[in-house]
This record gives C-alpha cells, structure tokens and sequence, in this order.
C-alpha cells in the first residue's frame, strides 16, 4: 500500500534497527556477563565469554537465593492478582447495574483511588503494617497489593462490565440465578478481555514494585526480586557475576510469560493506559 | 452450584482476613510494647517457640566477621530449640535503617539489635526504646569482666541526666591507612606518612598512572570518615566540641578550610577519578591490583586485607598527619561505634530469651571464637588471657593505635540531630562532583539551622 | 415473597461491594486521610513519644527547603525529557510496529520488553553500562572521540538526573509507543489514500493528519508523562537513591529519606500530602484543559 518501503526509507528502516539495538543491548550484555569470571567481566567486556561458566548462577542459586525470590514475586503477584480480580468484578457488577443506591457514590469514590499515588502514604501503611505486626506476612501483603492495584482495574473491569449488553444477565436472572450466581457464571466468562487486562496489570505492577516490598519485608526468606537485587547493590560489588546471573534469573520467568501471553499483554497494557 | 460454594467460601476467608484489618482504627494510637508482648505471652503458654529477631549489619558470607557471626546464628539455632531466633541481618546501612525503625515505629521494636548510641540516638534512649543494661551487668558480673570499660562512655547518658548502660560494644574500630608498599619501593619512595609527603609523592604516582590514595565516595560515610579523621589531624577534638556547642559552625573558616583541603587534594588527583562511581570494596580491590598505592581505611578491614594476594606487600599505619600540626599526630578517630543492645523490658514475655540471645552474641566465647578464627587479627572490645600472635598488618595498627592521645567518633554523632550525619556525609559526597567547599559548609549549616528553628 | 427475594438480593449486593470496599477503604482511603493527619503533627517516629501539634510548620519548612526545588526542578526535567526524548522516539517506535517492515514482531517485542523488567535490575544493568572506567557507555564515548566528556554520569551533580531520564526513557518508551500504535489505528487508510492523491508529502501528512487525528493519544501522554513525573521514585531510589548529594531527588526519595534517614516523620508526611494533592490536582488541570479544548 502506501507505506511501502522507498530507497530513502532505509534510513528509516536503520534507525529502527538502531532502537531495537539500544533495547536489548543492556539484557544481552547482561546474560554474556554472567557467563563470566570476575577478571573477564573487567577486562574483555565486550568478548563472548571464552567458556559456559555456570558458577555464578551456582552462587546466585545458593548464595544470593535468587530463586526464592522469584518464588515470593510470584507468590505476591498471584495472590494479589486474584483477589483483585474477584473483588474488583463483584463490586464492578453492583455497580454498573446500579444495584444499590449507593452506586454512584462507591464509582466516584473508587475512581478517587485513581489520582492518588500510593508512595504518598507510604508512612501511614508501614504504620498500620507494622502495629499489627503484618510485616513478613504474605497474605496482610497481598491485600495491600491488591488495594494498591484497586483502582486501576476497576477502572478497566467496570468499563467493560457497562459495555457488557444486560440482556445476557437479565435472562440469567429471569431463570432463577442469584446476583451471585451471574457475576460468577455469566459475567465472568463473558467479561474475560477485561478482566484479563486487570489481571495483567497488577501482575506486572507487583511482580516489579520494590518500595513497599523495601519497607516491609524484612525475613531473607520473605524478600521479592526487587528488594533481594537492591541488597546487591551498594556495599559489595566486588562480585558482578552473581549479581548479573541473579537479574538473569529474575528476568526468565517474567520474559517466559511475555512471550506466551505477548499481544494479551501489549493490548492490555495499551488499554490500562488510558488512565488519566 | 459448586462455583457459588466456593464464591461463598471466598468471602468468609475475606471477611475473617478484613477483621484483621478492622481492628486497627480504633486501636492504632499509642498501643505501645505492652499490648505486643502480652499478645507474645499467650502465644508462649500455648508451648509456642519465643521468636526473638537480630539485627546487626553482618549479613555477607564472605567476609571473616560476618561468616563467623552467621555460622553463631546457625550454633544457637541448634542449641536452643525453645527460641525461635530470626536473624535479620543486613549489610546495607540504609536497609538496616529501614528496618530498625519500621519496627520501632511499629511499637514493636526489634529485640537485639545494632545500636549506634552517642548524642545523635539519644531519642531512642530517652523514650524507652533502647532497654538499660546496667542491671544485667550487675547481676552477672562475669559477663562483661573482660571488657575494655571505656568502650561503653557512647551509650552511658548519664551526662544527660539519664542513668544506666544502653548497649554493649561489639568490634571497635580505628581509622587507619594501608599502603602498598611495593609500589613505594618500587619507585624509590618512603611511605609517606604526612600529607605534606603524600603531596609531595603525588606526582610521581599519578605520572605512573597509578592513583595516591583510593576514596571509594560512593559509599557516602567516606566523606564523613575523612573530615573527622582530617579534623583531629589539625584541631585535636577542639574542632568537635565547637560544632556541637555551635561555638564553631560548618560553613565557618576551620571547618570549611578542612573540606577545601579535602577539595585541593580531589582537584591535585591524590584521589584519581570517578570516586562517586565505586564503594569502599573498591578501594580495597583497587589497593590489591595495585591501581591504588595507598587506602584509608580502618581496622575493620584488616582481616580482608589479609586475605589479599599480595597481603605482604600491604603496610598498615594511622591517618596521614601534618608536619605543621605535629602536636595533634595522635589524635585518632575510631572507638566504638556499633553496640548490641536490646528492647525487651523485664516483664515481657520475650525478655528472657532476648537477654540470652544478647549474652550469647556478647560473651567472651563468643569473641574468643571470633579471635580464633580471625587468627588474632583485628580489633576486639574485650581483652584475651592467651594472645594469639597477630599478624603484620594488626601489630602495625596496634602500635600507632596504641599510642593514641585521644579517640573520638564521627562528629556527627555527638549531635543531637539525628539527621546531622546524613547530611554531613552526602554533602561531603559532592566534593567529588565539583561542589566548593564554602558552598557545601553553607548547605549543612542551613540543613542544622533548620532544625534548631524547628527544635526551639 | 417479593419483598423478601428483594432484600435478599439486596444483601448479596452488599456482600459483593463488600470486598472491594473494605480493601480500598483501608489501603488507599484510610492511609490518605492518616497522612494528612500526621502531616501537622512532628513525630520521631518512637511511639512513646509524643505527637507534637505544630500546624503547618512542616509544610512551610518543606517549601523553605532548598531540597523542595531541587525535586521541583528534577520533575521538570522528567517532564521535559518525556516531551523531548519519550515522545518522538515512542511515536516513531509507533510508526514501525505499524508499517509493514519484515520482521516487525521482533522488533516490536525487543521495543517493549523492558517494561516488565523490575525496576532494580534496570538500574543495576544501567549502573554498569554506565560505569566510567571501561564501561560500554564510556567506551562508546571514547570510540567517538569525546574523550574529553565527563563519564561518570550517575556521579556528577550535573548530569545525574539527565542520566536517570535517559534510564527512565528506555524503560517506558515501549509502553508510550503502544498509546501512539493504538492512536496510528484508529486513523482510517482512506485519509492517507486521499492525501497521496492530493499530492501531500510525507512531512505534510504527519503534521496535518496523522498528529490531529490521534489527538486522544497525545493528550494521554502528556497525562501519563506529567503524573508519571510528579510521582516518580523508584528509578531514582535504585539508581542514585538522590545524590550524589541531593543532585538527582525527587518528592518520592524526599519523603523516604525524611521517614527512615532523618526521623522526621510528620515532616515526611507533608511531603506526602503534597504530593497527593500535587498528582490530582494536575490530573484535574489536565483534563479540564483538554476536554475544554475538546469542546472548542
């Protein structure tokens, strides 16, 4: 058609080559180093490492426990992704079929959460957290995640709800479903692409968030990717190996899942986008 | 039908998780360590294991120190089946920080920890965070016989007006310098001693390409380390006592003329380059690869130093003095700075455990292991009947440490604003990225007026 | 029989909004109210120790500090480097996941990824590339002949938040170029074809279609860009953590190292009001002069 490519557009083609470059670069240099020892780290940088040397995944395994980490990641954002997920549509479903009075009041008051930036009550949650001795707890966590991640999704998931025709819902009461009975049966099965984007985004959103996660988890056996690479930063970077196969190690899983669930991915992410 | 079974279910397991939540409006202010340990003796009479944490900043298996405190960690584990002990351990200043004061915020403090005492936490002291030894210490006389008693003048308040024993001293330090000897040698030089030789020396050095003196500003106690040890070199502790008084301030002429020094030997290359890009580890890799002929330090990093390749060519000596300040050659900077303290009170139903978790991890058995496995190198608060012959690198530090006329801490930690330190340190970083010195004297100045306006 | 199947039904309702609203309440809405609260108040953050009323004394002595304009001027810079550097390379990035380049779905996932990539790892891989002795960044630089550039970027007072704005552009210029993708769909191809045939060159085409047509998308931008900025902190925290000195803070590190550095607790929370009511007061600005431009 008309974007075809014309002898100028390789210059075009070249800068978006270019970008791709710059983009994976840093995670290629990443995973040559931490296929090397210390001394090749320094002194030949930019060498393909001379052997497959797997010590510093041995360390970052048994060390560093890198794995465990990503195992409390997972942990973290699983539990918090279902229970925003339920949560969020249930209470998206009273709400766009205006089920209460209340309705209009609970939208407004939902979509508050959407102009407020967690980290600005960073204090009064680590108080609350820590009063009741909810730290290093993973489910005190996974609720706060989840309400951390509240509004944006119900943002996502009760804008698709009220696109949802109420035929389909009507006719489920008419046969004697509970309203219980249709969020679960009907909407769910039917508000899938919306709750999917939620879902992806507070999966991500926690899979990565290092604040919270800094202040509040103190057990070594409790720490997330975020706090446990932090540590390594700082006052001993005499060994980068570890430290590079550790965000190797911590970039697979994540990268694994981008990849099955790509375009899901992107377009849910395009769609949270329209926050604001 | 099953779906909605386990809607239903969901939401039980929801509202017993949000009762858990719900209790905290109406009971968050002022609920201080008493609801807590009673909430800790009902879990004992259920025959529950007593959980008591540990905080302290040894958290790095490669290192000697730390190494051995974790494998202590691992031995009391296994012989107190009845103590639940967490070790919460970590390196990183700022994450200790962190979690020292979430949980003292909490009102469930952390029950032994690192305490840093002096003037700059005497907030902790004052508001009964930080439990009084003295009693412990009277009750068990044996438990701290050994222990060098001017080492606890840090976390005795009584100048203050507050009586007791706030901690007790773990490693004490002295801030020293290590020089690589075979470089000195090789080009024909003494090892300079003064800053006046160490100008002098320089030159040749860097014509070499080697770098005088590594300063790993990254890590930002390095700047603070500097300017105190700097300070004693010229002023004796005169300096000090003026700054705290507000006698002297720190953008007045001796203050400012210390950081423009530190400046003119940033801008002569004596610390090379690109500081703010690497930590004191660095230093110390840049000492053993010979990149770097000379490293102040202190005696906490001996025993890594003796694990060095070339560890024989590596000369230990105190911090480089000035010809035209002879008189104050002896004034250190050092002590001790890192105490193990607790914040159980006698009542809790926690106390008894910590006190044993506290005696452990300061006993004389516990050091003398330490002294064992480091070989008799390195600093110890506590003396030993048998003296293990030490290496080169300890006796060399001993022998000036020895001869100390005086020894004080950071400045900063004489002050009562707690914050000072941080600010000092992080200011003093900005050397290194082009700062003048009457600008960042001017920047903690205002930073301390600040807070005397607020503190009036 | 009626009433009482209406009230049951009633009642599951509430049991459905119940969840929702008890999670919300207490993580966002109660904390928010609570840093309001404690931001007259002066607190050491010991809880034995009392709560001192001091009225708006903590948010005069943050408007006095030096430190609140350092942040202030860091988010503009943020800001600025989102309008000078995210926006044209994410539209362009936009442009080529759009066209009909072979290979385009490699090129689109290589563009994306780091977005999923944890914050720490991002800047601990920067830390490195932009190492000074020897590093590829530094190297790159010595390859062109700007030897003479100062490299140690995350260490200078100046160039530390440019650096972390470069950090920060690759980090979300993938996310940004799927805003625009989705904006270059929503324009139909007849446009375009009317336009070949009016003789319109490449230039004229993007100025005076394609950028009004995806009008909506830009305007999403520049929400996302300026908010983003205003709350910014993680990537600060994890590379430069502020410094050096206080070069590169923003309100986030400001509020972290108020709470947890200095025990200035209630001081900490002005910081955070501030900063809530920073973040929706522009959301608010922001969408008013759009929608009236709208309306326009």
């Amino acid at each position: 058609m008309q974007r075809k490519l014309k002898p100028n557009n390789i210059i075009y083609v070249f800068f978006a080559m270019l970008f791709s470059l710059i983009f994976l670069y840093p995670v290629y240099f990443t995973v040559i180093s931490s296929l090397k020892n210390n001394n090749e780290i320094w002194n030949t940088m930019f060498a393909l490492p001379k052997e497959i040397n797997l010590d510093n995944y041995r360390s970052a395994i048994n060390d560093i426990g890198i794995l465990r980490s990503v195992l409390n990641s997972f942990i973290f954002s699983f539990g918090a992704t279902i229970i925003v997920v339920i949560t969020v549509t249930m209470g998206s479903y009273v709400i766009s079929r205006k089920l209460l009075k209340a309705c209009g009041f609970l939208r407004l008051y939902y979509l508050l959460g959407l102009m407020i930036p967690a980290y600005g009550m960073l204090i009064p949650i680590v108080k609350m957290f820590t009063a009741f001795g909810l730290q290093d707890h993973y489910l005190p966590m996974i609720i706060l995640y989840a309400g951390i991640n509240f509004p944006m999704s119900f943002y996502l998931i009760v804008g698709h709800i009220n696109g949802l025709s109420r035929e389909i819902d009507e006719a489920a009461y008419i046969d004697g479903c509970s309203t219980t009975g249709i969020v679960f049966r009907v909407i769910f099965p039917i508000a899938r692409p919306g709750i999917f984007t939620g879902a992806i985004i507070t999966f991500l959103a926690v899979y990565n968030e290092l604040i919270f996660a800094n202040t509040l988890l103190q057990q070594k056996s409790m720490q997330t990717i975020s706090v446990t690479l932090l540590g390594l930063k700082g006052e001993r970077f005499t060994s980068w190996g570890p430290m590079f196969a550790s965000i190797v190690l911590s970039i697979v899983p994540i990268m694994v899942i981008y990849l099955i669930f790509q375009e899901r991915i992107e377009g849910g992410i395009a769609a949270g986008a329209v926050k604001g | 039908m099953v779906k909605k079974r386990n809607a239903v279910g969901f939401l039980m397991a929801m509202a017993v998780v949000l009762s858990l939540f719900s209790g905290c409006s109406g009971n968050n202010s002022g609920a201080g360590g008493s609801s807590q340990a009673s909430a800790g003796g009902q879990n004992q009479a259920g025959n529950e294991k007593v959980a008591v944490r540990i905080l302290t900043r040894y958290s790095n298996p490669d290192n000697v120190r730390e190494k051995y405190f974790i494998d202590r960690v691992a031995k009391f584990k296994s012989e107190n089946p009845d103590i639940d002990l967490q070790d919460i351990s970590v390196s990183d200043e700022n994450s200790r920080d962190t979690k020292f004061k979430t949980s003292v915020a909490s009102g469930n403090p952390i029950e032994v920890f690192n305490f840093l005492g002096y003037a700059a936490n005497i907030d902790y002291v004052k508001n009964g965070v930080v439990a009084d030894l003295d009693p412990l210490f009277k009750e068990d006389p044996e438990w701290t016989e050994n222990y060098k008693k001017s080492l606890f003048s840090p976390v005795d308040y009584s100048a203050y007006g507050i009586e007791g024993i706030y901690g007790i001293p773990t490693t004490p330090y002295g801030v020293c310098t290590f020089y690589n000897k075979a470089i000195f040698d090789k080009l024909g030089i003494q090892i300079p001693e003064t800053w006046e030789q160490i100008e002098a020396a320089a030159p040749k050095l860097i014509e070499k390409g080697i770098t005088p003196m590594a300063f790993g500003a990254k890590d930002n106690y390095r700047g603070g380390h500097f300017l105190t040890a700097l300070s004693m070199k010229v002023y004796g502790d005169d300096l000090k006592d003026k700054l705290i008084s507000g006698e002297e301030k720190w953008n007045g002429k001796n203050t400012v003329s210390l950081i423009s020094y530190m400046k003119k030997l940033y801008d002569e290359g004596v610390f090379g380059k690109n500081n703010l890009a690497y930590t004191a580890d660095g230093e110390l890799a840049k000492l053993e690869s010979g990149e770097a002929a000379i490293c102040f330090s202190g005696s906490w990093n001996i025993a890594t130093i003796n694990g060095f390749s070339n560890a024989k060519d590596i000369v230990c000596k105190g911090f480089p003095y000035f010809e035209a300040h002879q008189e104050n050659k002896d004034m250190w900077m050092g002590g001790p700075d890192d105490f193990l303290a607790i914040s159980s009170k006698p009542g809790d139903a926690d106390y008894d455990a910590t006190v044993k978790v506290l005696k452990y991890f300061s006993s004389q058995d516990y050091w003398q292991g330490l002294y064992e496995v480091q070989k008799g190198s390195g600093t110890y608060p506590v003396s030993f009947g048998e003296v293990i012959p030490a290496d080169t690198l300890t006796n060399g530090f001993n022998e000036y440490y020895n001869s100390a006329a005086n020894v004080i801490g950071e400045i900063e930690q004489y002050d009562k604003m707690a914050a000072l330190m941080d600010v000092v340190r992080t200011n003093m970083q900005t050397i290194f990225s082009g700062s003048k010195a009457q600008e960042i004297g001017d920047v903690i100045q205002g930073e301390v007026d600040n807070y005397l306006a607020g503190n009036k | 029989m009626v009433g009482n199947k209406n009230f049951r039904s009633k009642m599951e309702s509430v049991l459905l909004s119940l969840p929702a609203f008890l999670i919300y309440s207490f993580i966002i809405i109660y904390p928010m109210v609570s840093v309001f609260y404690m931001s007259f108040f002066k607190w050491n953050g010991i809880p034995s120790s009392s709560m001192e009323f001091t009225g708006l004394r903590n948010y005069i002595a943050f408007f006095m500090d030096n430190r609140f304009y350092t942040a202030l001027r860091n988010i503009g810079i943020f800001i600025l480097s989102g309008f000078l550097l995210i926006l044209p390379v994410a539209f362009f990035l936009a442009t080529v996941i759009q066209s009909k380049l072979r290979g385009k779905r490699f090129l689109r996932t290589s563009y994306f990824f780091p977005q999923v990539i944890s914050r720490t790892a991002i800047a601990l891989m920067w830390y490195f590339l932009l190492y000074p002795e020897g590093g590829p960044v530094a190297s790159l630089f010595h390859m062109i002949g700007l030897n003479t550039v100062d490299v140690n970027f995350l260490g200078s007072k100046i160039w530390a938040i440019y650096a972390i704005t470069v950090i920060n552009a690759w980090t979300y210029a993938g996310f940004n170029m799927l805003i625009f993708s989705a904006g270059l769909t929503s324009i139909p191809e007849e446009i375009y074809e009317a336009a070949v045939v009016d003789g319109v060159n490449p230039l004229q085409k993007l100025v005076y279609i394609t950028v009004p047509m995806m009008k909506s998308s830009f305007q999403l931008f520049v929400i996302n860009c300026v908010i983003g900025s205003i709350t910014t902190f993680e990537m600060v925290y994890a590379t430069t953590g502020g410094g050096p000195g206080s070069a590169s803070e923003v309100f986030g590190t400001l509020l972290y190292k108020n709470a947890f550095t200095y025990n200035n607790y209630g001081y900490s929370n002005a910081i955070g009001s501030f900063l809530i009511i920073a973040s929706f007061g522009a959301t608010l600005i922001l969408n008013f002069i759009f929608s009236k431009r709208d309306r326009d």
